[in-house]
Formats: C-alpha cells, sequence, structure tokens
C-alpha cells in the first residue's frame, strides 16, 4: 500500500490529474467569487489576511470546501512536483555515469526546480504576507502605520476635484476609474514622510502605480479624495510587509527565461519530411 | 463612426478571403491569399484602434484581431510545410470565426487612465499572442484528429501543434508575471481572492493540463491527441467568450 502511495506521487499521471483537478477548483473559484455571499470575504482576504478571515469562511461552507479542496489539490501536486523533480534532478545532475544527461533533460530539472519555489513563494505570499486596511490622511497630518509614522507634507492634484470628492454618503469614484483624458499619472502626487519614532527615515514623492518601499515595506497610493462638503485634500493609501516580493519576481523572471530557452532549443525546426529522412539516414550510417 | 464602418468592410473582404480558401482547396496553399489575409487583419486593427485608442487593448475586436494575425503569420511560415494536409483548412475556419467574434459590439469600459500603464499594455497584449499560437496548436491537432494514417506529416504536426501550445503558455505566463507585477504596484498585491485572478490561474493550469499529459495514459495515439487539444480548446473558448460576455 505506501509503495502504491509513493509511486503515485512519482508518477506524471498524477500530475496530469491533479493539474486536471486544479483546473476544474479554479474554475468553481472564478464562479464563487462573484457570488454576493463570498465576494465580501474574498474582499477582506484582499485587504488584510487569509487567516483574519477564518471566522466568516468556517461560517459559510461552500467557500471552506472550496478553500479545503484548493489547499489539498496544491499540496498534493506541490509533493507531486517535488518527487517528479527530485528523480528528475538525479538522473540529469546526479546520475553518476560519466556520460552526461541529455540537455534538455537538465533544463527540464533545472525549470522544475524553479516551479517549485514558484509554489512556495506563492503560498508564503498568500498564507504569511500581511496587509492592512487603507487608511485615510489629509494634508500636512500624519498616522501611525506599523512601526512607521507617515506624514503627508504636500499633495499636488491637478485633476478636476469634483471627481474625487465625496458624496454625501461618504462614496466617490475610485482614482483607478478615472478616464485617461482626466487623469495625469505623473503630475497627481503627493510629497510624504516617514518617520522611526522621532527618525526621519525617508522623503519622497508618492503616486499610483510608484509605491514607496522602504526595507521590505511598502507603502502603496490607493488614490485621492475630498471629504464632502469640504476643500481640504486627503489620501488613501496601505501599508503592507512583503520582504519576498522582489526575490519572488526574480524567481518568475527565471523561470520565463528558462523556458523561452528550452523552447528555442528544442522547437522543432520546420524541417520538411524528406530533410528528416535524410538526417535519420546520415546518422543510421 | 467611419473607421468602423471602415472595419467592418474589411472584414467582409477578408470573410471573403476566408471562404476561397476554405471552399477551393487548390488556394489554400496560394501564399498570396494568406498575406492578404493578414495584411486586411493588420488593416482591421489600424481601423479599431483610430476609432477607440491605442488603450483598448483588453476589448474583443483587439483580442480577435491580434490572435488572428498571430494564427495568420505561423500559418505563413508553414505553409510551405502544409501542402499534404488540412491545417489551412482549419486556420481558415478559425480565422472565420475570430472575424464573426470581432463583429461583437465592444461596449465595455476602456478609457481608465490605467489602460495607458505599460504593466497593464503588455498584460493585455499577451492574451491574444497566446490565443493567436494556442489556435495554431489547435489547427494543426485538428488536421493529425481527421487524418487517418499515422504518417511522418502527422508527427511534424504534432510537434509543431506541441511547439505553438508550448509557446502558447511561455507568453501566458508572461503576460501574468507582467499582471502581477501592475498588480503589486497598483493594489500591493501579487496574488488577488478574485474571479479574474482565478480564472486566469485556471487557464495556465489548463496549459499544463495539456503539456503535462503521459504518453502512456492512453492506449491511442488519437486518445492523446483528444486529451491535448480539450484543454486547449477550452482556453481558447474562455479566453473569447470571457471577452464577448464582459
Amino acid at each position: 500500500m505506501n509503495n502504491k502511495i509513493r509511486s503515485a506521487f512519482y508518477s506524471i499521471t498524477t500530475a496530469y490529474i491533479l493539474f486536471a483537478l486544479l483546473a476544474v477548483i479554479f474554475a468553481v473559484g472564478s464562479h464563487l467569487a462573484g457570488t454576493a455571499a463570498i465576494e465580501p470575504i474574498f474582499s477582506q482576504m484582499n485587504a488584510t489576511h487569509i487567516w483574519t478571515c477564518l471566522g466568516s469562511i468556517i461560517a459559510n461552507t461552500t467557500l471552506l470546501i472550496w478553500l479545503l479542496a484548493l489547499v489539498v489539490i496544491a499540496g498534493a501536486l506541490f509533493v507531486n512536483t517535488l518527487c517528479c523533480t527530485s528523480r528528475l534532478v538525479k538522473q540529469s545532475w546526479f546520475n553518476g555515469s560519466k556520460s552526461k544527461a541529455p540537455f534538455r533533460l537538465q533544463t527540464m530539472a533545472f525549470i522544475h526546480v524553479i516551479a517549485l519555489l514558484v509554489i512556495i513563494f506563492h503560498a508564503l505570499d498568500v498564507g504569511l504576507i500581511q496587509r492592512n486596511n487603507p487608511v485615510n490622511i489629509m494634508e500636512s497630518e500624519s498616522q501611525i502605520l506599523g512601526k512607521y509614522r507617515l506624514q503627508v507634507n504636500k499633495i499636488s492634484y491637478v485633476t478636476d476635484r469634483k471627481i474625487i470628492t465625496e458624496s454625501e454618503t461618504g462614496k466617490r469614484t475610485p482614482s483607478f476609474k478615472i478616464p485617461k483624458e482626466l487623469f495625469s499619472i505623473t503630475d497627481n502626487k503627493a510629497e510624504i514622510s516617514l518617520y522611526l519614532g522621532e527618525k526621519l527615515v525617508t522623503k519622497s514623492d508618492i503616486r499610483l502605480f510608484d509605491p514607496l518601499s522602504v526595507g521590505g515595506s511598502f507603502f502603496i497610493l490607493d488614490g485621492f479624495f475630498i471629504p464632502y462638503n469640504s476643500d481640504k485634500i486627503g489620501l488613501s493609501i496601505h501599508y503592507m510587509y512583503n520582504p519576498l516580493v522582489y526575490p519572488f519576481f526574480a524567481i518568475y523572471i527565471i523561470l520565463f527565461s528558462a523556458l523561452l530557452f528550452q523552447w528555442f532549443k528544442n522547437r522543432y525546426r520546420f524541417k520538411s519530411i524528406n530533410t528528416i529522412k535524410t538526417t535519420k539516414r546520415s546518422a543510421t550510417k | 463612426m467611419e473607421s468602423m464602418f471602415l472595419f467592418k468592410i474589411l472584414a467582409v473582404f477578408n470573410i471573403v478571403v476566408l471562404l476561397t480558401i476554405l471552399f477551393f482547396p487548390p488556394y489554400q496553399g496560394k501564399k498570396l491569399l494568406w498575406y492578404s489575409s493578414v495584411i486586411l487583419w493588420v488593416m482591421q486593427l489600424l481601423c479599431h484602434f483610430s476609432h477607440a485608442g491605442l488603450y483598448s487593448l483588453s476589448g474583443i475586436v483587439p483580442t480577435c484581431t491580434i490572435a488572428a494575425i498571430i494564427l495568420g503569420l505561423c500559418q505563413c511560415i508553414t505553409l510551405h510545410y502544409d501542402s499534404s494536409s488540412k491545417r489551412p483548412f482549419f486556420t481558415a475556419l478559425l480565422l472565420l470565426s475570430l472575424v464573426l467574434a470581432s463583429l461583437v459590439p465592444d461596449e465595455a469600459f476602456h478609457d481608465s487612465f490605467m489602460m495607458t500603464y505599460i504593466f497593464a499594455v503588455l498584460f493585455f497584449l499577451s492574451r491574444p499572442f497566446s490565443l493567436g499560437f494556442t489556435l495554431f496548436s489547435l489547427a494543426g491537432m485538428a488536421d493529425i484528429l481527421t487524418t487517418k494514417s499515422n504518417t511522418g506529416n502527422n508527427s511534424r504536426m504534432s510537434k509543431t501543434s506541441k511547439d505553438a501550445a508550448f509557446m502558447a503558455s511561455i507568453i501566458f505566463l508572461g503576460g501574468e508575471i507582467i499582471g502581477c507585477y501592475w498588480g503589486f504596484l497598483g493594489w500591493g498585491t501579487t496574488w488577488r481572492w478574485s474571479g479574474n485572478f482565478q480564472f486566469s490561474a485556471m487557464l495556465f493550469v489548463l496549459f499544463m493540463v495539456s503539456l503535462h499529459i503521459p504518453a502512456t495514459l492512453f492506449r491511442t495515439k488519437r486518445g492523446h491527441d483528444i486529451f491535448f487539444s480539450l484543454p486547449l480548446l477550452c482556453i481558447a473558448l474562455c479566453i473569447v467568450l470571457a471577452k464577448v460576455i464582459s
């Protein structure tokens, strides 16, 4: 029995079945994300952390089953990839014989090692990275964000102010939805200072799509706003601690480059049948 | 309005060219027809951009048009070796489907400033490129599945189809990495619990299903080929239908 389980994890057929199941799980998840009961829970999971939403997840049986299925299948796929990759690495890099393993096999082993790292980084990102709800800070005011104090020195906003003015009920158009003709991504900015205790850590401009990073902490501008019946402008900003983000993208870029390399190295070169036959014949001779 | 009228006229010309390729087999190997189809697609794309702007890449029209240009170019490159195969027929059939899909009225919101962001542009470009290669792979597999004998031509077709599927998955992954970076800079998250992200993850996993099919799982090569093609068909339908529905 143990041997059967062991060989199942070393099997490419298992990988195939697990990939197919994972595709089904993501298809179901894509549908669930739009349902009224689950959408708010997902929003909260995005804004903060999966662990802060455990109560809501447990209360929703459909979401709980779906998440468990996702974790089990993704976990099994990770173990399966680990087993298959370890065998591939042994065959291609440490095969004990003097003859080198085919280059294709070596690259495949490398790609799978990187793929494993990608899975690990995704799991760490989803499971451990702490995000925080956005806070509103008015011009020339400050707020504590984690261990830092963020001071908004000056806001330069050149777009029509009506667009970002809140309604009576506090609603406003998200900055991301402002039409391109009306919004300047470069000129709409804020000058902020970051303090650790009383010590100034950095002073910098912050824009949409241009977060401020200090160490592993990121301060991300969500948008500008003007409260109802007010002239003062403010920022909506959130921070997160994610020291893994640059290694995460570095690994992804290595994976992408390795796959491209593999394609160029091994692609079928559109040879005609006759050319292939001739090549084979001369190789046999 | 005028440029969209011209777009429709060009689409009609394209339909005529593709129907000629489809129903008159001697014309399937004519390079002139294939190149004229690609040129018509390029002109259609330019008409669309002059109407909706360069940053409307997320819509159905640019998706179908760019995918069709890639598919057409791939077919032009391999046309010399496809004289005895049905791949040109299936490519023409897929191109015809893309013409019809590109005529679906696009009323989605494309004018957010976010669409001008370089990572957004690259992300939305990756999808039609990936779709083009996926469809080329499917055209080859359709040829294999409708040909009875297992000849050397089938082997070549199978290899080029797998190469195309592999390239489609690489481009798709590249787009996802760019999308992750875009998401990180804009919202601070590389992954989000949302329908869009899970839909993308599903499409990428479907590529993995197709590329990880075990050689020994099916008794016949035909079964293997069918199960290689099914996820790709699903991906192509999902990309196009998602745009139509949105």
